[in-house]
């Protein structure tokens, strides 16, 4: 579990709720995007995606499941930035 | 060239049970969001163009004929419109109108058998052209907005619009330039008449964008100026009148299609409206509006001079010329068709006349379409 940089939580919080069609500020970091949110999985490849290319990373796609809320998301984020 | 009408157009003679019928129509259009807009505008023969100042990129020419105030967060909610391309918020929102009423409760009955036929020419160039960029350029080839992929698609109008409104009968994109709102016209005629859909929305419809103006700009034939860009959406109801839930306003007599194979763009017109009048069983003199789609170029003056010798002098000046809204390209035809309609609510001298739709694309597409009014007169211009 990496240390969390509050700014790049905030910015993979927006890419997210750009992603879902929710407001940032209403975005929790530990709501659930499938089961809570409404996301599909086609959302999640967007947020993916949009993530790659935000910090011109590469995430591996088995990562996807790991993506549940924002909390995680961050997390499989630093994982393949090296944060 | 006689301009009498016979005693038999007149006549709005009983109708057919699987004589297919518009009951419903809309237009999204540089005269404004609504039909009301669009009516008003039209009679008015308002002039619509203007700078194209909110659009995104560098223009060739500074005009267009923008859909005015087409904000696609307050036309259709912020939910699921943050990625959403310009030509499927045209489709949704004239998709709104056809089907539902002015407080937002669904006026028209669907089911499962409702189909949606969408004529295009190369789908939301924007989405499109914006993903290849970020391909080409960004760091890697896979660095795109992937949420665009799905909405840059070439049948996301049509399938937005279904799934809008849940509307589970057959689902197409037509990709056919200036013809394509006709060819759509035909496909829903042909399906209808197969009993694959109980009823059809139908029409076509084309955003403005930075790639649509420059790919046009690059396509002007020698000689020509680059035309004025348009853009919009004509969406009709058609079912048979057996089983219309609505008002007719105009049987659906012909539609016919073919290609001008001998570069003599004219001819094929004259051909083609010949034969949907045959077909139609009436005559050219019987004509009371026609409405050629003014397609900017040699094709479409060909066109404009093609109907002028086949029709009476007056039914050329009934519906105000396309060119108010620019080169519309593939929402040209369906807003022939609603511009027809809306001139024939506003007089009541339209019930049983014949009206004439042609429609030409510079790459040699021809189509035309003879309707029977059927003396709907002006609710007040509410879609």
């Amino acid at each position: 579990m990496t240390t969390v940089a509050p700014d790049r939580l905030a910015r993979i919080k927006e890419i997210v709720a750009e992603n879902i069609d929710v407001e940032a500020e209403d975005l929790s970091d530990t709501a659930l995007f499938i089961d809570e949110l409404g996301a599909d999985s086609l959302k999640l490849i967007d947020i993916l995606g949009a993530i790659e290319m935000e910090y011109s990373i590469v995430i591996d796609m088995d990562e996807l499941p790991k993506m549940v809320n924002v909390e995680a998301t961050y997390q499989v984020a630093a994982a393949a930035a090296g944060w | 060239m006689s301009t009498a009408v016979s005693e038999a157009v007149r006549e709005t003679a009983e109708l057919a049970a699987d004589q297919l019928v518009i009951t419903g129509w809309t237009a999204v259009s540089p005269f404004g969001v609504d039909r009301a807009a669009f009516t008003a505008g039209l009679r008015a023969r308002e002039a619509t163009a203007a700078p194209a100042d909110g659009v995104a990129g560098a223009l060739p020419s500074p005009e267009a004929c923008l859909v005015p105030g087409f904000d696609i967060r307050e036309l259709l909610g912020k939910k699921g419109t943050a990625k959403l391309d310009r030509l499927s918020a045209l489709v949704m929102v004239a998709s709104d109108q056809l089907l539902r009423d002015a407080d937002g409760e669904r006026a028209v009955e669907t089911d499962d058998r409702t189909g949606v036929v969408v004529g295009i020419s190369m789908g939301s160039l924007e989405t499109i052209t914006d993903g290849m960029r970020q391909s080409l350029t960004n760091a890697r080839p896979f660095y795109v907005d992937a949420g665009k992929i799905p909405v840059g698609t070439l049948n996301h109008a049509a399938g937005a619009a279904a799934i809008r409104h849940d509307l589970k009968g057959p689902n197409t994109t037509l990709g056919g330039g200036r013809v394509s709102g006709l060819l759509a016209l035909n496909y829903a005629r042909k399906l209808i008449g197969q009993g694959r859909a109980t009823k059809y929305l139908c029409g076509s419809a084309e955003e403005f964008s930075a790639a649509h103006a420059w790919l046009e700009h690059v396509s002007v034939e020698q000689g020509e100026t680059t035309p004025l860009l348009g853009e919009g959406c004509g969406l009709l109801l058609v079912e048979p009148a057996g089983s219309a839930q609505g008002e007719p306003v105009a049987a659906v007599l012909a539609v016919e299609s073919r290609i001008d194979i001998d570069d003599d763009p004219a001819a094929a017109v004259t051909a083609c409206v010949e034969q949907a009048l045959d077909r139609a069983g009436v005559r050219a003199d019987d004509v009371w509006a026609a409405c050629p789609s003014a397609a900017p170029g040699r094709a479409g003056r060909a066109e404009s001079a093609a109907v002028a010798s086949l029709v009476p002098a007056a039914a050329l000046d009934r519906v105000p010329s396309m060119a108010l809204l620019g080169d519309t390209s593939a929402a040209a035809a369906s807003l022939q068709i609603a511009a027809v309609l809306a001139v024939a609510e506003g007089d009541a001298e339209s019930a049983g006349r014949v009206a004439l739709v042609t429609a030409v694309d510079r790459d040699g597409a021809v189509a035309c379409a003879v309707l029977r009014l059927l003396g709907a007169t002006d609710q007040g211009g509410a879609a």
